[in-house]
């Protein structure tokens, strides 16, 4: 039997990656919470989100760097085998209901937009196995389908982002510190769990040349979904206001509609639906063929693949547990906590050992 | 390679499901809402609904061959609790499958518009058929008697009558546009209020009756909706603007207040204006003006009062001299253009007199205080909107002629 061996990926495949991995949510409500949360402030979270988790990114680079080898076996060098275990496990449960509830998300986004007279449990089923058949066909084939919808996602909030000029109110990004400085510091900070899937890349750094090659896809990716997310936060902040912004519940769908040019040139929402269900798909993918390889590392298992069936089936049922959608956003908030602790708690509790431990000695597996 | 195959075909299946058929509608199954008026109802509680629908097929209202008078649309009126209801009930009148996708305005009677909003707008901004870009109107009288004299005078269908009708305000400003999104922003924004196109029935008879809010060197009359004196033509007449505050309608603007809003929103493209000759005060001076560029407004607060300063500049061309005196001649020039200043800072005046006696800031001005304050609470707590009344404000135009029309100069008229 072939054991499974991460493949090798270049610089494109790992930036599409962690774009994809972490941008999923700003086609959702991610954009009308930050705003509920700081106000005008909204972009400043944004932003310190962004650079909160490209640094934390850069320590677990700084620890893969120093001790070698993948995220994993940084953890077994520095915790022991079995608060590594205990780590992996946390991740992969993370990525495994993440995976559900942005299918839950997907699924009622589509049915509000596009799909309003499809039955619930009908998308969610094509949905669900469109995912797992991205995920069997692993994660190169997950990277290469996003680099093709990356340009298409990138023109077309460009152009969303010029059509709406006319309804610029400059002033809507004013008082500059919003809801204050509290909760902009507060939610600066907890967001940065939303990009805790651009972990992907060190998971799998034997895919990846060397640390440099992975320090590019940090960099590029959450650098470029970082400028797409504070795109969108302005553009809507600078179209709707708070006020206006706070009720809506899918942001960039209600800006694609907004557009009016001419006789001609309206309703173009239509193909924005296609092109954020594309990437959506590609995003729980994504988050499901980690929890699936962190599960194979948890079972100790040789293959893959067979366990992508179970798990899809596993975040089907998961998705379909919320009984409303404020349930839905109710878990996305826990979720998000505990996404919290993933990306801070755990790297730097990593790094901490690695001082402990003593910088220059190498680090044994127990 | 059983796998691929299988995995293909899943995903075929897949694309079929996840595509828009589900839930599609033949083209020739659904009949389009083009306008929907809301009425206060005689029983309480509840509203009067027209829908005004575009006629499958037809879509001219020109004289057909047999010397029939095509019909390009209808308007059934429905009373209902809500506007849900009220579409749900047509849905009984109609064989056709109502769609509300491609609605271009929506009418309110200013009965029901000066009892307040709220109630009617949160089914319409919550129900995805809606969208930002369909138009907001209110009518004097009811929305269905305008429905049902809205006979668009040329070929044209009732779709593109109003997107042309309500594109083209910027021909004199005398109206403005005010789509769904403008007017949400407006009634939830704690720094301005919200307007709306002012809509009526013209009688037609000739018989105008002018608004009171004419300057002494303005020259022209001013109107709003359906007291234009004019025959002939469509009934339906677009004129002057509702101004709100919170959700409730306080006031009307007339035509030329309308354009003094619009160079506020620095949305006046251009238009005729016409003054008193300065030179002879029986007869006028015409000029095609627009705004040189967007408005200036500065802002400060003083001993806990709002002072606003606004700057406009203009300018344009001569259009109609009949006094004959040679405006183009430079030093005659800055005296006409001084006239024109004057006249219109005496308009911007007035109409902000007239929204601050009913606290409708309508231009927005509570936008330009946002930089004053470091947090969103401490704004609010400010109170702009309730503040507006008590704002110092300060108007000043400056019009520049650059250029005058095809003549040079005028030449008087032998033997008078």
């Amino acid at each position: 039997m072939k054991h499974y061996h991460p493949p090798n990926m270049g610089i494109m495949s790992g930036v599409s990656l962690v774009f994809i991995g972490t941008a999923p949510r700003v086609f959702l409500h991610q954009s009308t919470e930050q705003l509920s949360i700081n106000g005008e402030a909204a972009w400043l979270g944004v932003l310190m989100n962004s650079l909160c988790s490209l640094i934390m990114m850069l320590i677990v680079l700084f620890l893969i760097n120093k001790l070698g080898g993948d995220f994993l076996s940084v953890c077994n060098k520095l915790v022991g085998k079995r608060v590594s275990w205990i780590i992996q496990l946390f991740y992969s449960l993370i990525f495994l209901i993440s995976a559900a509830l942005l299918l839950r998300d997907y699924v009622e986004s589509t049915k509000l937009s596009a799909l309003h007279d499809a039955n619930y449990q009908l998308i969610t089923l094509v949905y669900g196995f469109t995912v797992m058949i991205a995920a069997y066909l692993r994660i190169e084939a997950i990277a290469r389908a996003g680099c093709f919808v990356l340009p298409f996602i990138l023109v077309g909030s460009i152009l969303v982002t010029i059509l709406l000029y006319p309804f610029y109110q400059i002033y809507q990004l004013l008082p500059l510190l919003g809801n204050g400085f509290k909760p902009l510091l507060i939610s600066g900070f907890r967001g940065a769990g939303y990009n805790l899937l651009a972990l992907l890349i060190v998971i799998l750094a034997p895919s990846y040349q060397n640390v440099r090659t992975m320090k590019v896809c940090f960099l590029w990716g959450l650098g470029g979904s970082a400028a797409l997310k504070l795109l969108y936060m302005l553009v809507f902040l600078l179209t709707f206001g708070v006020e206006v912004g706070m009720e809506k519940i899918l942001p960039f769908f209600e800006m694609a509609r907004l557009v009016f040019v001419n006789h001609y040139l309206q309703r173009i929402e239509a193909p924005f639906i296609i092109i954020w269900v594309m990437f959506g798909m590609l995003a729980i993918a994504l988050s499901l063929y980690i929890a699936v390889y962190l599960a194979r590392h948890i079972l100790n298992l040789t293959i893959l693949r067979p366990l992508i069936p179970l798990l899809s089936v596993l975040t089907i049922a998961i998705s379909m547990l919320p009984e409303n959608f404020d349930q839905v956003t109710k878990y996305e908030g826990l979720l998000l906590n505990a996404e919290a602790i993933g990306i801070y708690l755990i790297p730097l509790m990593l790094l901490v050992a690695y001082f402990i431990k003593g910088k220059d000695e190498k680090c044994s597996s127990e | 390679m059983l796998i691929r195959i299988g995995l293909v075909v899943i995903l075929v299946i897949c694309n079929a499901f996840s595509l828009g058929c589900n839930g599609s509608h033949e083209p020739d199954s659904l009949v389009y809402i083009v306008a929907i008026g809301f009425d206060k109802a005689k029983e309480p509680g509840k509203i009067e609904v027209s829908f005004q629908i575009a006629v499958p097929r037809t879509g001219s209202s020109s004289e057909g061959g047999g010397g029939e008078t095509k019909k390009n649309a209808i308007v059934i009126t429905i009373e209902a609790v809500t506007l849900a209801e009220a579409y749900n009930l047509l849905d009984s009148a109609i064989s056709y499958t109502p769609t509300l996708s491609h609605t271009k305005i929506l009418v309110f009677s200013e009965e029901l518009a000066r009892e307040g909003l709220q109630d009617v707008m949160g089914p319409i901004m919550r129900f995805r058929q809606y969208r930002g870009s369909m138009h907001v109107a209110i009518v004097k009288g009811t929305a269905a008697d305008f429905f049902k004299n809205n006979q668009p005078a040329f070929d044209i269908t009732l779709s593109k009558y109003y997107e042309t009708m309500l594109e083209s305000y910027q021909e004199s400003a005398y109206y403005l546009d005010s789509s769904l999104h403008t007017f949400y922003m407006g009634l939830k924004s704690p720094s301005g209020q919200a307007y709306a196109t002012l809509v009526a029935v013209n009688p037609t008879t000739g018989n105008g009756a002018p608004a009171d809010s004419k300057v002494p060197e303005g020259k022209a009359e001013t109107y709003i909706a359906g007291d234009m004196p004019r025959q002939g033509g469509n009934k339906a007449e677009f004129m002057g603007t509702a101004i709100f505050r919170g959700d409730k309608m306080v006031g009307v603007l007339d035509n030329d207040e309308t354009r003094m809003l619009s160079m506020l929103l620095g949305a006046f493209d251009k238009g005729f204006v016409s003054v008193v000759d300065p030179l002879e005060p029986k007869r006028s001076v015409n000029a095609f003006l627009g705004l040189e560029q967007g408005p200036s407004i500065k802002t400060h607060i003083g001993n806990g009062i709002p002072y606003i300063q606004v700057q406009i500049k203009l300018e344009g061309e001569i259009t109609a001299i009949p006094s004959g005196i040679q405006y183009e001649r430079e030093e005659y020039l800055s005296l006409l253009e001084e006239q024109f200043s004057q006249v219109i800072t005496e308009r911007l005046e007035k109409m902000l007199q007239h929204t601050q006696a009913v606290g409708s800031d309508v231009v927005s001005f509570g936008f330009y205080f946002r930089p004053y304050f470091l947090t969103r609470l401490e704004f609010n707590e400010f109170n702009w909107n309730d503040r507006y009344s008590e704002a110092q404000i300060e108007v000043h135009v400056k019009t520049n002629l650059r250029r005058y029309g095809l003549m040079m100069k005028t030449s008087p008229i032998q033997g008078k």
